[in-house]
């Protein structure tokens, strides 16, 4: 029968660039800057790395561009694409091949360039000649759930605005002590409040920016590990869900949970023998494209009852130093999101976090971090859900 | 490094028919190659644990897979290697079983090119299904994908002292021999015959390569069930092993070295040594008993051959020329037409190739039936001109 993946494959050196609108260098240049930073880290050369994994939405096509960025010679890469969860599951790929027990050291990078590629924002609509759900773009889509949030619970609409905004708030204090995020300042509440609206009640500051970025990890297996370096960092479960629809079909979706999130938490949760995550996990990035989007994640994640994240968020449950700390370094709303990139950049806050590395952002004592990505639209999502840990 | 060997089985496939399919969306595809192996696996949609997807031609993810078999929320990958990315969605639905962490899973590929203004790869250069934003212009991206080839078939000519006429004569041997192929595959895209005067006088489409040298752009796609040994011995006597997962991406190497032979793909002949070496192969000539390879064009036999050991440098046309290939011959190829009779289909030619394998392994090939094959290999290919991905699959039958 199937075992988890659970302390079978270690993370021994990442990389990551400083996100934003980055005219100064090309797809290939964020690149090398990544993985030269992840290879450094880890105390390899390129030639040690016996195969890859690109992450890219629209900069690369197959996995050929991370080769003639970094001249990995002849090695097997692959590109490996899956809405905004592209890096995870590169990620995630790398790590199946490293337990396969075929390959030893591998690479999985990440990279999106969407600033001088005329990209606005994400498109809309269900995709396909046959969508049932018509082409709204994301900011619509996910200003639905805010507004089914609010009418579902009983709450007032200037109650959940003022919640969403805690949470912009959050992310954008944290992201002012991260010096590779796009937005580096500090808001007030009332600024997140008055914000211009995208797509009622989302303002400005309930979505997150557009930017280009790449991140990098080296992975190996443990036993290689421990020779490179003490605190590597260990996989502890990888979960992935897609939806196939079910949701746009369903006249009963509610628009105020997603199930791709319950149930790729609960693979990973399994795998990594995870009973009380609002306990036992210590912090999380997760997909915050909209604040809408953090406080949902949260109740589907188990961090906090159903209805109650409002709550949670307000008590300060999720700051830095809440009992669980989302998007310690900004998350996607001080990031932005390259999509290729988000779920390795997520991975590089947590495995800095868990090696004590995380500067003015850092928790104390963590033991086990997440990150979660969530692509595609409400009904038909794939969300990645991945755990690491400090080693024993 | 370690192998694949004995790790992983297939145990079910299918396979579209391919060629002009404007009776059939993607979804139709996905679905006519999806349950058709499903069911010759003698399992359910929800047995399948996690899935590997290609589809070069739509974006995002692996959303359509899903909406068409309606798998429920289980994993799903989009995977995407230019004209190779077929064969690395079985790749990776290998490792992901060879990894221990899924028991039964499904790699799937299809492309549908003729009704979506697709003509050909590569055109302006830019690779199809991406847009591409990395990377300095290429060498040769202004050359469109025959004349790349073409630049291939000149050189090796020079290069092993072969005239005009017995270049153009070697090479109209393959279309012939692929095309008499797909006259006995109900699944071709072209089903008719052709004459070894008909190749050599087919209009050139960038000299030496004429019309007949060059494959069609087809619909059409595959589909595997992939398992682990165990498993596989519960559902079917007759399943197929994997035995050797060799894969190789140039990162224009070629391109910027001034010694490229243009006689050979460095990148196949590394996928090629890995895949031997996890299998144990050391003589591949005597070990293969079938080859499905890459014959986009018809000289990218040859160059396969050649970069796989099946036949000594310079030495594939006059082995070909002595039948060595023919499904009589010693090692036959294309046994199904390859592509010259499939035409090509990115996210699902690597997996049709192997959908072939899987047939004459198991003795099921009809009238195509080779006697007494126990391994065979596949070769698939992607890029360009001196910067490829190229993946070499060896099968054998169960022990």
């Amino acid at each position: 029968m199937a075992e988890s993946i659970k302390d079978r494959v270690a993370v021994i050196g990442m990389g990551c660039t400083a996100f934003g609108e980055r005219w100064d260098k090309n797809g290939e240049d964020l690149m090398v800057d990544a993985v030269y930073e992840a290879l450094a880290d880890a105390g390899i050369e390129s030639k040690d790395i016996q195969a890859a994994w690109l992450g890219s939405q629209s900069t690369a096509a197959t996995g050929q561009p991370l080769a003639q960025a970094v001249k990995l010679e002849y090695i097997p890469i692959t590109r490996v694409e899956n809405a905004c969860a592209t890096a995870s599951d590169a990620f995630r790929n790398a790590c199946y091949a490293v337990a396969a027990g075929v390959y030893d050291i591998v690479l999985a990078a990440g990279v999106e360039k969407l600033k001088d590629s005329g990209f606005t924002g994400l498109a809309g609509g269900g995709g396909g000649g046959t969508a049932v759900s018509p082409p709204t773009p994301p900011p619509v889509q996910f200003a639905l759930a805010a507004q089914r949030y609010a009418h579902h619970y009983g709450m007032k609409p200037e109650d959940l605005k003022r919640a969403l905004a805690r949470i912009a708030v959050k992310n954008h204090h944290n992201g002012s002590l991260n010096p590779k995020a796009h937005f580096q300042r500090e808001i007030t509440i009332e600024q997140a409040l008055s914000a211009p609206i995208i797509a009622t009640p989302l303002g400005l500051f309930d979505c997150c920016g557009v930017s280009d970025g790449s991140a990098a990890a080296v992975i190996t297996r443990p036993e290689i590990a421990k020779q490179l370096r003490s605190d590597y960092v260990l996989v502890k479960g990888l979960g992935l869900t897609c939806g196939g629809r079910q949701g746009t079909l369903q006249s009963q979706y509610d628009f105020v949970h997603f199930e791709e999130n319950v149930t790729a938490a609960k693979q990973a949760y399994q795998q990594a023998g995870v009973k009380n995550p609002l306990k036992e996990i210590d912090h999380a990035e997760v997909h915050d494209c909209f604040s809408i989007t953090e406080l949902i994640i949260c109740e589907d994640m188990g961090w906090a009852p159903r209805g109650k994240a409002p709550e949670y968020v307000m008590n300060g449950v999720f700051d830095l130093e809440g009992e669980l700390a989302v998007n310690p370094d900004g998350g996607l709303k001080c990031f932005g999101h390259p999509i290729g990139a988000s779920g390795v950049r997520m991975l590089y806050e947590v495995y800095k976090q868990l090696q004590g590395k995380a500067g003015p952002r850092q928790r104390k004592n963590p033991t086990l971090g997440l990150t979660h990505n969530l692509g595609g639209t409400p009904g038909s999502f794939t969300c990645a859900v991945t755990i690491v840990g400090g080693r024993d | 490094m370690g192998s694949i060997r004995g790790k992983v089985a297939i145990v079910g496939m299918g396979c579209t028919v391919a060629g002009e399919r404007f009776d059939a969306s993607q979804e139709d595809m996905i679905v006519e190659a999806g349950f058709e192996a499903i069911a010759d696996a003698g399992v359910e949609t929800k047995d399948i644990q996690a899935a590997w997807f290609g589809c070069n031609s739509v974006s995002a993810n692996h959303a359509l897979l899903n909406w068409s078999l309606k798998l429920g929320y289980k994993p799903m990958t989009k995977v995407n290697n230019g004209g190779a990315s077929g064969a690395d969605v079985l790749r990776h639905a290998c490792l992901a079983v060879a990894s221990g962490t899924f028991d039964l899973v499904l790699a799937l590929g299809i492309e549908k090119a003729t009704d979506a203004g697709f003509t050909a790869p590569g055109e302006g250069g830019r690779a199809f299904g991406g847009e591409g934003h990395v990377g300095p212009e290429s060498l040769f991206t202004e050359l469109r994908v025959p004349a790349q080839y073409a630049l291939y078939a000149t050189r090796y000519a020079h290069q092993y002292g072969l005239r005009p006429e017995e270049l153009k004569e070697a090479l109209a041997r393959i279309a012939v021999k692929s095309r008499r192929a797909g006259a006995r595959n109900p699944r071709a895209a072209l089903r008719d015959e052709i004459t070894l005067r008909e190749a050599l006088e087919s209009p050139p489409i960038a000299w030496p390569l004429g019309l007949t040298d060059c494959c069609a752009v087809a619909d059409g796609g595959a589909a595997a069930i992939v398992c682990t040994p165990e498993v596989a011995r519960q559902l079917r006597d007759d399943f197929v092993l994997v035995e050797g997962l060799g894969q190789a991406s140039g990162g224009r190497e070629g391109q910027l070295a001034p010694s490229y032979s243009f006689s050979g793909l460095p990148e196949t002949a590394l996928a090629a040594e890995r895949a031997y070496l996890m299998a144990g192969v050391r003589d591949p000539l005597r070990a293969v008993g079938h080859a499905q390879l890459f014959d986009a064009f018809t000289l990218l036999e040859f160059l396969a051959c050649e970069d796989l050991g099946l036949a000594p440098r310079g030495q594939a046309a006059a082995r070909l020329q002595a039948g060595f290939f023919d499904p009589e011959g010693e090692l036959p190829t294309n046994t199904d037409g390859g592509l010259l009779a499939n035409g090509y289909q990115p996210g699902g030619t690597g997996l049709r190739q192997v959908y072939e394998s899987y047939l004459q392994l198991r003795g099921r090939a009809g009238p195509r039936q080779l006697k007494n094959v126990t391994r065979s290999l596949v070769q698939t290919q992607g890029g360009a001109a001196g910067s490829f991905t190229s993946l070499v699959q060896l099968f054998t039958t169960r022990d």
